[in-house]
């Protein structure tokens, strides 16, 4: 469903991401796991086209990244870190606006938008301008923005980042929703706790490098600890600071 | 928040149904159109009275008086110059500058250095480069009014000095229309090409060449207007050479439509003229297209972050001082140190090859020195006022230490003053020795004065600057076009002080460094509280409010009367600036104080017309005045005379009982109550009104008009501080005018 070989891209001198190889199975939730600034984000960029490989390549549904990008995108979700609304439309117009970038007609882009912006839950705040908005309320739209066109495989980015407790548990059930349903999911997450319930496996990466790939106990058997181990304890011990 | 698209369970992945048709360009235009109009409309909603409404009034004000000089200026040309190809020939130099410098500015904008969150919201769709650019050419005709603007005026201007029907409007906004996109096409062309092309370690020296290259185009435009608008004999002389060089150029596609219609072929001539335009403009686009679609080929990739870029590392130096900081700031900030470094050699080469000539900008040291701190000034805009907007990011490390916000600010002002001092004495030197049979006393007191001058603009910017900033969003910018637009009219109306001499020099200086320790005072305090979005709401009229105003009021009149004398426009012009000239502070005053200060009040309106008549009667006892009425029937007869000194009296008061007056009582009176509130109201008066005998004009010149204007002031003033309203003021002030 995902699946990157020898992914590669540097900036300038800087390697960001060294030949990263994994694959995401259909219907599975897989949890992207690192460090700051250990190319979690570049990986999702690249695999939604708005990076390009030095090396190596990314696939979705058997597509190419970057040569089949236009295709993909009409089936791929994709929830940034910081998400970009206009500041002076309102939530929903904003809906409107990408449903209609995703070739949907007026009446069908402003019934799927109507419909996005209740099940995000923004309720009369959908129709106030966005600057106006929280960051929950941000992320909120911008989930509902990744969900308009009722995407097979969804790519979010760190999407708990910044949320207050109720805001992330909300947005971990809707989450666990998705994945009910039957999307293919790959989430970059700080949160182990929520990775561990969410995520049937997760991939660990530090420094541009995947070090890690599997279910939790599949990590606690590799890196022999017991068997009550946190996941943060497998991270802690899986990114410690030295030579990757 | 419940799982969206279909519903949780219900995920039937179908796509988006009608979606895997994708979107047209066509569809994709009319998507973008309607959001940024939406967007704007959403803007100037939120803040009727904010940047992008300002904005918009200002750039059809332009517009509508680039029309108006323009036209003056062709008809002066055509009737200098005979025959229809010397319109034309003007018409396309200064179509070509505006276009050449439109191109260029575009060319060169931020999405070159650094990407655009849009362009990743809109990439993250299924949206291909390609069709984005074209897209964004076709909506950009509608979409960047202040574009198309530019162009427009000068078509509109030729069309009204050709005398042509109205219906020659559609011409030349299908033209204008027309160029607009093919500019819009060829800056995206060179954007893609750039960003896709150009190694990142090359990019920044390469964004810093367009940068330069727009702004040497921009000069290049303006010497081309200054020359058509003040010295259109000379540029009837050199029409035919002109021509002959525009004809080769593909600045005559622009021009062909309007003077095609000027001959005997009319109208159709005129469509038919638009069919080459029309065809380089779909060639423009399609060339965006393919230079896209060839960068898009396998994926699009913006310019990126800073850091990722190479991975350059910062050289050893001493430790960090609150006023090294600001330079070493500056010093890596390669495109900034261009900027600073180009502005004065664009402005000098401007008045090398402008129309008023070298000759006569470096005849005396008074006029090296205006030279000089005109382009002291515009390096004040470059430079101290933007600090904030370049910290805005890193503001909150500043303002968690224990450091008064005074003392931050006096570091970046010294840090400033020095740069702007340097640059100052470096241009002022040489410059005025070079004068003609000059003094040595002379060069040392222009030096003093440009010294001074870029102290005080330091000092002007630094305190804008942070008075204008709001750091609360960082979705928003620090720094608005408005706060850029007023330093630059208000410091460089200090220029007035070298030319004028005796007692109105002294009074300027005074009210200049009174209204700078306002603005000083104004900033620090706006500084302290920039990182809180509530902090704005700060009631008005402030005192920094009255300051500026000040300026204005005691600056401006002075500065128009030298500018219009040089001119030699006629006393009826002159006057009829003066009269725009108040009524453009009445309606600043104005939006500052809100329509709703003006509420009817029956006690307001009392004392008044008590302060009014008790005015009356004592001019009437004491100098014989005040027999007679201004309304009788001969005055009657003039009604359109009566409503102008009407509305001047209402603008004079709306600035000083309104605005002045209004932000001594907020000063004086903070939180008082009772006797110490009136008496803040009465100090407030005698304040404001010592303040307007500094401002009003030279005694010696105008001694009758200033001494009625500051008598009828003083019935306002009581009546402003008796009643506590705007309107007692405005009823004592206009019975006044009709009873004296």
């Amino acid at each position: 469903m995902i699946e990157t070989v020898g992914l590669t891209k540097r900036f300038g001198d800087k390697l960001a991401l060294d030949r990263l190889s994994l694959s995401v199975e259909p219907g599975e939730v897989m949890g992207f796991l690192g460090p700051n600034g250990s190319g979690k984000t570049t990986t999702i960029r690249l695999l939604m086209g708005l990076l390009r490989p030095t090396a190596g390549s990314a696939r979705i549904l058997g597509r190419d990244c970057h040569a089949d990008g236009l295709a993909l995108k009409r089936v791929v979700g994709y929830l940034p870190d910081e998400p970009f609304l206009y500041p002076y439309l309102s939530g929903r117009e904003v809906l409107e606006l990408v449903a209609g970038l995703h070739g949907m007609t007026r009446a069908e882009a402003r019934r799927r938008a109507e419909r996005a912006a209740e099940e995000a839950g923004l309720g009369a705040a959908a129709s106030a301008y966005t600057v106006t908005y929280s960051l929950g309320m941000k992320k909120r739209t911008a989930l509902a923005m990744a969900l308009i066109h009722d995407p097979q495989v969804l790519i979010l980015d760190e999407p708990t980042n910044g949320l207050d407790p109720r805001g992330a548990r909300e947005m971990r059930d809707t989450i666990l929703r998705l994945a009910a349903g039957g999307r293919t999911i790959l989430m970059s997450t700080h949160l182990l706790e929520a990775a561990e319930r969410l995520c049937r496996r997760v991939a660990i990466v530090r420094a541009g490098v995947l070090q890690a790939v599997g279910t939790p106990d599949d990590l606690r058997a590799r890196f022999a600890a017991a068997p009550d181990t946190s996941l943060e304890d497998l991270f802690l011990h899986v990114t410690e600071p030295g030579p990757p | 928040m419940s799982a969206g698209g279909g519903g949780a369970g219900a995920a039937t992945h179908a796509g988006a149904g009608s979606a895997n048709a994708g979107v047209g360009v066509a569809a994709l235009a009319a998507l973008l159109l309607r959001a940024r109009l939406r967007s704007t409309l959403g803007s100037v909603r939120a803040r009727p009275f904010g940047a992008p409404a300002v904005l918009l009034l200002f750039g059809l004000a332009s517009a509508a008086a680039y029309t108006g000089l323009f036209a003056a200026a062709l008809g002066a040309i055509g009737a200098r110059a005979a025959g229809p190809r010397a319109g034309a020939a003007v018409l396309g130099l200064m179509t070509g500058a505006v276009a050449l410098a439109s191109l260029a500015a575009k060319s060169s904008g931020e999405g070159l250095f650094a990407g655009s969150a849009e362009n990743e919201f809109l990439l993250a769709r299924p949206v291909s480069l390609a069709r984005l650019v074209a897209a964004r050419a076709l909506c950009a005709v509608v979409a960047e009014p202040f574009g198309t603007l530019f162009l427009l005026p000068l078509l509109m201007a030729a069309a009204l000095a050709w005398e042509l029907p109205a219906a020659v409007g559609l011409v030349a906004i299908v033209i204008s229309a027309l160029a607009q996109t093919t500019i819009t096409a060829t800056s995206q062309a060179i954007q893609v090409a750039v960003v896709r092309w150009v190694p990142r370690a090359r990019r920044t020296s390469l964004f810093v060449a367009l940068r330069l290259g727009a702004a040497v185009t921009m000069a290049g435009a303006w010497v081309a207007a200054t020359w058509v608008l003040r010295a259109p004999a000379e540029v009837a002389r050199h029409l035919d050479e002109l021509q002959a060089w525009l004809d080769l150029t593909p600045v005559a596609l622009l021009t062909a439509p309007l003077v095609a219609y000027r001959g005997p072929g009319g109208g159709a001539a005129a469509v038919r003229a638009l069919v080459p335009l029309g065809l380089a403009a779909a060639a423009s686009v399609t060339l965006a297209v393919g230079v896209a679609a060839r960068a898009g080929l396998r994926g699009w990739e913006e310019a990126g972050a800073p850091w990722a870029e190479t991975g350059a590392t910062a050289p050893p130096g001493p430790p960090l001082t609150l006023v090294r900081r600001e330079w070493r700031q500056l010093a890596r900030d390669r495109p900034r140190v261009a900027a600073l470094v180009a502005l004065p050699l664009l402005l000098f080469g401007v008045q090398l090859v402008g129309s008023v000539g070298w000759s006569v900008v470096g005849a005396s040291v008074a006029r090296v020195a205006t030279l000089v701190v005109s382009i002291v000034v515009y390096l004040g805009a470059l430079g101290p006022l933007g600090h904030m907007q370049h910290e805005r990011r890193a503001f909150w490390i500043l303002r968690a230490a224990p450091l008064s916000m005074a003392r931050l600010l006096a570091a970046k002002a010294r840090a400033w003053a020095a740069l702007l001092g340097g640059a100052a004495l470096v241009m002022f030197v040489p410059l005025a020795l070079a004068v003609p049979g000059v003094r040595p006393s002379a060069v040392v007191g222009g030096l003093a004065f440009v010294l001074g001058a870029a102290g005080l603009t330091t000092v002007l910017a630094i305190a804008l600057g942070a008075a204008a900033a709001d750091l609360s969003d960082d979705g928003q910018a620090a720094l608005g076009p408005g706060t850029v637009y007023l330093f630059l009219f208000v410091a460089g109306l200090f220029n007035v002080v070298v030319q004028v001499q005796g007692w109105d020099r002294v009074r300027l200086v005074a009210l200049y460094a009174g209204a700078v320790i306002v603005l000083w005072r104004a900033g620090v305090a706006r500084a302290g509280t920039c990182l809180d979005p509530e902090a704005r709401a700060a009631p008005r009229p402030r005192a920094s409010d009255a300051a500026i105003l000040v300026l204005i009021a005691a600056a401006a009149p002075l500065a128009l009367e030298r500018g219009l004398a040089r001119v030699e426009v006629s006393a009826g012009a002159a006057a009829i600036a003066e009269v725009v000239t108040i009524l453009a502070l009445g309606l600043a005053a104005l939006a500052l104080l809100g329509v709703g200060s003006f509420s009817s009040s029956f006690r307001a309106t009392l004392i008044g017309i008590a302060s009014a008549t008790a005015a009356r009667a004592l001019a009437q006892l004491a100098f014989g005045i005040g027999h007679a009425t201004t309304l009788t029937p001969a005055t009657w007869r003039h009604p359109e005379v009566l409503a102008v000194a009407g509305l001047v009296a209402c603008a004079d008061e709306l600035v000083w009982r309104g605005v002045v007056q209004g932000a001594f009582e907020r000063e004086l009176a903070a939180d008082a109550r009772g006797p110490g509130r009136t008496r803040a109201r009465w100090g407030a008066a005698i304040a404001a009104l010592l303040v307007a005998a500094l401002a009003a004009r030279d005694p010696t010149g105008r001694l009758s008009g200033s001494a009625l204007w500051f008598a009828l002031a003083i019935p306002s003033a009581v009546a402003r501080a008796a009643s506590g309203r705007v309107l007692g003021a405005l009823v004592a002030r206009l019975l006044l005018l009709a009873s004296l």
